[in-house]
């Protein structure tokens, strides 16, 4: 598969349109394999500058984003591209699953976050949830925000800085291994009320203050 | 390379030096001429000779710049002639600070003044033939083979060095002897004195590179250190697993436990560990990473809060491992555990996604896996459920109250 873009154009039809970013061929080459069919691939990039022209001409539904990356890491592609692009949903997809990786990525825009490991219809699945503009939790990233909002340090006065106990449950769930439709049904919700609250974790993991996710995401935020 | 704008520091110049090559330095770093610099050096040396002390404090500690490539022939030209130079600037300048002196009605002895004077000839005659050293070994190191051609000849540094000493020395003694008739307990203190200052002077631009070059050593061993710990790690695990990966091509299944288990350690290895040794999360972690070693299974493991373990964490661990193991066994689809700390308890919720089965069907062997479980978290003062449904997978739920009634 060669690198750079096809003609871009006006999102339509069913397929999402999705931008590989990933420095390592190989691995571009077995993710487009896999998604084969099942998503209308529109562009790949191997670094960070190329990358910025493939997503900014081709405005695509998705780009799964590598973390690491020559020339800045994911996180610069982040900057440049999200105060531009509003349509377009960027999900990180990364062998490590370091909390300051995580964080990092998920305060400069991004909708989720999974690891490399996950299987091809998880990966689907999370495209798919992210092109509808909502939040991807692995388990792994829920355990994360438990961490980073229990309660212990400062009293917290900013609504951002704490979850509702309702968003909490969800997040329990979501680190257990359940999917949105088990967590709905557990909780006797809708599943769209799941999705609801998962966004709205995502916004406080985004723009919240607290001093566990500034620390963690100036480890690789400011690169 | 010029795009790339580094903050650099202040170095000496090689190419356009009158002593030190100080101002020329300057000038390259500021980007205003030389003759500025070398003005306002003249110019304080006579207030007092604040410039005179600037300028050897500068030549002392600001490196050479050793990174500009000196075109052949520019070595040899800063030879004798210009160590002429140098020494006739130093005699200029000192001679006009006494006369500067001397005009603001100051008392001038010739006698003491004289032989500093030398001394600082012959000091900077010694100091540059450091600097010359200096570049020959970095031009060096730089290229490799040619060194015979790049280095001075022997035979005109040798010169120098003796003739830099034999300057120094001759001062000292000419400020010393008039000394001699004052009372015999001074003398021989001041005579060390003088030996010493003048050893110190001699030796001060080696003393200071010899620093320099301590640390650049240093900094080298702790990166060779980083590397030949990396490259024992990358040979030991990683080259080995992918040997054995190749030899076992034929069994998908093998592969990829050999590289779930390399991933595993290399990952701890990279990353902080999951969590200090003797805490739940480290605990957790080896149950995990064994049970996926013996049978090829994937299982994620997420911990939320930390507890470190006692006898009745040991007991939820223990428990947690047989769950896993069940799950790694009979689900055939990869596992979650999911363990959280808080104030009243801790839970460990093992669950896949895997075949689960009827519960009032489980033979007698799992029904006795079941009650080791439940039997271990009830001996502890804890609860084990079960959840499980054809299709629906299995989920453990291990909870273990940590309120004050746990004193012993």
């Amino acid at each position: 598969m060669p690198e750079g873009a096809q003609a871009g154009g006006p999102s339509a039809g069913a397929l999402p349109r999705v931008v590989l970013v990933d420095d390592h061929g190989l691995f571009r080459a077995g993710v487009a394999h896999e998604l084969a069919g099942s998503v209308e691939l529109v562009g790949e990039a191997g670094d960070v500058a190329k990358a910025i022209v493939v997503i900014r001409a081709t405005q695509p539904d998705v780009v799964l984003l590598d973390v690491h990356l020559p020339g800045g890491g994911g996180r610069a592609i982040l900057d440049a591209c999200v105060p531009e692009l509003p349509d377009t949903r960027f999900l990180a997809l990364s062998v490590s699953d370091a909390a300051d990786d995580v964080i990092g990525v998920v305060r400069g825009g991004a909708r989720g976050y999974v690891t490399k490991g996950v299987t091809a219809d998880e990966l689907l699945d999370a495209i798919h949830r992210v092109a509808k503009g909502e939040a991807v939790f692995s388990p792994r990233l829920a355990g994360f925000v438990l961490d980073a909002f229990s309660g212990g340090a400062a009293p917290v006065s900013d609504e951002l800085d704490q979850l509702s106990p309702r968003e909490r449950e969800v997040m329990r769930f979501i680190a257990r291994g359940y999917t949105y439709r088990e967590v709905a049904r557990e909780l006797v919700l809708s599943v769209k009320t799941v999705e609801t609250h998962v966004s709205a974790v995502l916004r406080k993991l985004q723009l919240s203050n607290r001093h566990e996710l500034a620390r963690w995401a100036q480890a690789r935020g400011v690169i | 390379m010029s795009q790339v704008v580094e903050h650099r520091r202040v170095l000496r110049s090689v190419s356009d030096r009158w002593i030190g090559g100080v101002a020329g330095g300057l000038s390259e770093h500021f980007s205003v001429p030389a003759w500025v610099f070398r003005l306002a050096f003249v110019g304080t040396t006579l207030i007092g000779g604040v410039g005179l002390v600037a300028y050897a404090l500068m030549w002392v500690f600001l490196p050479l710049d050793s990174d500009r490539a000196v075109a052949p022939g520019v070595g040899r030209s800063a030879g004798t002639g210009w160590d002429l130079t140098g020494v006739l600037g130093v005699l200029a300048l000192g001679l006009g600070v006494l006369l500067g002196l001397a005009a603001l009605g100051l008392p001038i002895r010739i006698s003491v003044w004289g032989p500093v004077l030398i001394v600082g000839a012959g000091a900077v005659l010694l100091w540059r033939q450091s600097d010359d050293i200096q570049r020959a070994t970095i031009r060096n190191r730089a290229e490799v083979g040619v060194r015979s051609t790049a280095t001075m000849s022997d035979r005109q540094s040798v010169v120098r060095v003796l003739v830099g000493l034999g300057l120094v020395l001759l001062g000292l003694v000419a400020v010393i002897g008039p000394q001699l008739d004052l009372a015999t307990t001074g003398r021989a203190v001041v005579a060390a004195a003088a030996v010493l200052a003048g050893v110190v002077l001699i030796a001060l631009p080696w003393i200071a590179s010899w620093i320099k070059g301590f640390e650049a050593q240093r900094y080298a061993a702790v990166r060779a250190q980083e590397r030949a710990a990396m490259a024992a790690r990358v040979h030991d695990s990683v080259l080995q697993t992918l040997t054995l990966i190749q030899r076992r091509a034929d069994d998908p299944g093998e592969v990829a436990r050999l590289a779930r288990a390399e991933e595993r350690a290399l990952r701890s290895w990279l990353y902080a560990p999951v969590g200090a040794s003797g805490s739940l999360g480290a605990a957790l972690a080896v149950v995990v990473a064994t049970t996926e070693a013996d049978y090829d299974a994937r299982i994620d493991l997420v911990t939320v809060g930390e507890a470190m373990v006692d006898d009745r964490i040991a007991a939820l661990v223990a428990a947690t491992r047989e769950a896993v193991v069940n799950a790694a066994k009979h689900a055939g689809a990869p596992a979650t555990v999911y363990a959280e700390v808080d104030e009243q308890q801790v839970e460990v919720n093992v669950r896949d996604r895997g075949c689960g089965y009827e519960q009032s069907s489980v033979g007698d062997d799992r029904h006795g896996v079941r009650e080791s479980i439940v039997a271990r978290m009830h001996a502890v003062g804890g609860s084990a459920t079960v959840r499980t449904a054809p299709g629906e997978g299995t989920e453990v739920r291990l909870v273990l109250p940590m309120g004050g009634d746990q004193d012993a």
